[in-house]
């Protein structure tokens, strides 16, 4: 490949790029990514956490020429020609470029009012709901291929070099998945890679620190069963350990950290609000022609931010939503009451009747406090380092869902002389730790300024009610 | 409990199909009713790529995991929805397609598989019938002895 431009980055140092990338990042959907900030909402607990979504794709792409760079270098047998790596390399640069702004609370906002209007209707109203079809959603990797196939500076680049948009979405969009898409999407990935190093870099957390250099060059690739297979040497069996577990900190510490998942809360309930008070439309329409009329160019954070500010002086629009949205604008976090954490064996859910009671809790609270309901959040959250361990027993890894297996991360096994899922390996810890999961509850409060003093009351109560 | 949650379980109580996926071939018949019923017209928002066992959408395991664990700590904010009109009628169309005819010796999730499999080759990737057969034969050769009668019976339903 031919890098004839230089981008200096925090993280990876110097990034070299090709003249197809560079003009791909100079279009205006591209720099639009400049105002989507990754993490959402993390920068509001950890300031300098506010990276956009244009620096982490250019890692990315960085990334993906290194993992290349190692391919061909291991398993020299693969007939990887500049072509196919040229777009692998754009398939990562180009991969968030659908990316709805505050990402993804805000792609769960949009599936979930489109779930109210398009499917489901109240039990408590008398009527059918709306029509079918009146209102349909894309996520962001459907927008992402939309982009490529319908903006007109990225599609008069894309044509002049007589690449197809679709050999581009196809890979991250994981359609008929090609030989290699796990680079860009898979437990070991150049997005993941990209991400922990990124985070820990801006938020100062330790858990960046992996020898990711060491795991990038033990990638090989190689045809077993009929299939190609992107996998690790044994040697480096202890790094991806370190990786997956790095990983499983570094979610603890960013998107589960109380603060961060309160305001994430308040912001799901403030893009709910955008979405009833047709402040914003995200309707799969809407989308489509926000792209071809290009206001999708404005189509970013600091405009969904200005539409809140519009929702809390709407007159009539829902108070306890405008409560919420004010309170994110101004970095009033909600207060958590109670948590409770541990790790068990899969599918315990050991929290089951403890929930239940929370949910009583709240009911009587918040008409014994004149609190709305909708002032009380509970939260729950199961995780598991692996992503195959996130839902199956070691026992049964065999049986898996093709995807996920084809995502896991593979490492050789010596003995069966093939690459083999980690968490089937013995010798690694997360043979052991795929078969737990970390559980917690919390219960969260926010209170009208009016009725703040009564925090450490009812803190008290919930506490006396559930230990 | 998240609303696009509650409308897939909803969606599953419609077809009187249970939410357990404990195993392959649970997963298997809950992937192919919700193709099935996008299909026909109760658009959910997956999207679905040609996988080993047919039609399958990533972003719809994602989501009945999350529903199972939601499911299993709690199931009061179903109670407080049901599914529009439109959609229940238009999964009710479907319903037949969830009893395999006598005369196929397949599992109900196989069938689903090769009902799923057909309308997917024919309708989202636009290949003809020759070809359709030919790739389920190759990829799938348990069911070929059975795309007659499938095929039949996505017709009479005007589903092809």
């Amino acid at each position: 490949m031919q890098l004839v431009k230089t981008i200096n980055d925090p993280v990876h140092g110097t990034i070299g790029i090709t003249k197809l990338e560079a003009r791909l990042i100079n279009t205006k959907a591209f720099q639009r990514l400049r105002n989507v900030r990754h993490l959402s909402l993390a920068y509001l607990v950890y300031p300098s956490a506010n990276f956009s979504r244009l620096s982490h794709s250019i890692g990315v792409c960085h990334v993906t020429g290194r993992l290349l760079e190692s391919l061909r270098k291991n398993s020299p047998n693969l007939a990887l020609d500049e072509k196919e790596e040229q777009l692998y390399r754009l398939a990562g640069l180009l991969h968030d470029i659908g990316h709805y702004p505050f990402s993804h609370p805000m792609e769960d906002a949009v599936k979930n009012y489109c779930a109210r209007k398009k499917v489901l209707v109240e039990t408590s109203s008398s009527g059918e709901g709306v029509s079918i079809g009146k209102y349909e959603y894309y996520n962001h990797e459907e927008v992402g291929a939309f982009v490529l196939e319908n903006d007109p500076e990225i599609m008069a680049i894309l044509e002049e070099e007589r690449i197809a948009p679709r050999a581009i979405h196809s890979i991250f969009n994981r359609e008929d998945p090609p030989r290699f898409a796990n680079l860009i999407s898979s437990d070991f990935d150049a997005d993941r890679i990209d991400y922990l190093l990124r985070t820990a870099h801006h938020t100062g957390l330790p858990y960046g620190k992996v020898d990711i250099n060491y795991l990038i060059g033990q990638l090989k690739a190689g045809d077993f069963d009929g299939t190609t297979w992107l996998y690790l040497d044994h040697k480096a069996l202890k790094a991806a350990d370190h990786f997956l577990l790095s990983r499983y900190f570094d979610n603890h510490q960013a998107a589960f950290h109380k603060t961060v998942a309160g305001f994430e809360w308040m912001l799901k309930e403030a893009l709910q609000g955008l979405l009833e008070n047709d402040l914003i439309d995200c309707d799969v329409s809407a989308i489509r022609q926000k792209i071809e009329n290009q206001t999708w160019l404005q189509f970013d954070d600091d405009h969904v931010t200005h539409q809140m500010h519009k929702l809390t002086e709407i007159k009539g629009a829902d108070e306890v939503t405008k409560l919420l949205t004010s309170a994110l604008i101004t970095r009033h976090p909600p207060k958590q009451l109670v948590e409770f954490e541990t790790l068990a064996k899969k599918g315990e859910a050991p929290f089951g009747d403890k929930k239940k009671l929370v949910g009583q809790l709240v009911k009587s609270y918040a008409e014994e406090y004149g609190l709305d309901e909708r002032l009380w959040h509970v939260w729950s959250k199961t995780v598991s380092p692996t992503k195959v361990g996130a839902h199956f027993r070691f026992d049964e890894v065999d049986d898996i869902d093709q995807d996920k297996k084809e995502q896991a991360i593979q490492v050789f096994d010596q003995h069966k002389q093939r690459p083999m899922p980690i968490v089937t390996m013995k010798e690694s810890l997360m043979s052991v730790l795929s078969n737990y999961e970390y559980n917690a509850l919390r219960l969260y409060l926010l209170l009208p300024p009016e009725k703040e003093g009564l925090l450490q009351e009812i803190k008290d109560k919930v506490f006396q009610a559930l230990h | 409990m998240e609303a696009r949650l509650i409308a897939l379980k909803l969606f599953l109580d419609e077809l009187n199909l249970d939410c357990d996926i404990s195993t392959v071939q649970d997963r298997k018949r809950f992937q192919k009713a919700v193709f099935l019923g996008q299909m026909a017209g109760a658009e959910m928002g997956y999207r679905y790529g040609w996988y080993l066992m047919g039609p399958y959408s990533p972003a719809l395991t994602r989501d009945y995991y999350e529903l199972s664990e939601a499911l299993s700590v709690d199931d009061e904010d179903v109670e407080k929805y049901s599914l529009n009109s439109s959609v229940k009628s238009l999964l009710e169309r479907i319903k037949p397609l969830f009893s395999v005819p006598p005369s196929v010796n397949l599992a109900v999730e196989d069938w689903l598989e090769l009902l799923s499999s057909i309308l997917y080759l024919e309708k989202v990737s636009e290949l003809d019938d020759d070809t359709m057969r030919e790739k389920i034969k190759t990829e799938k050769p348990a069911l070929v002895d059975h795309i007659e009668k499938g095929s039949e019976t996505l017709e009479s339903l005007n589903l092809l």
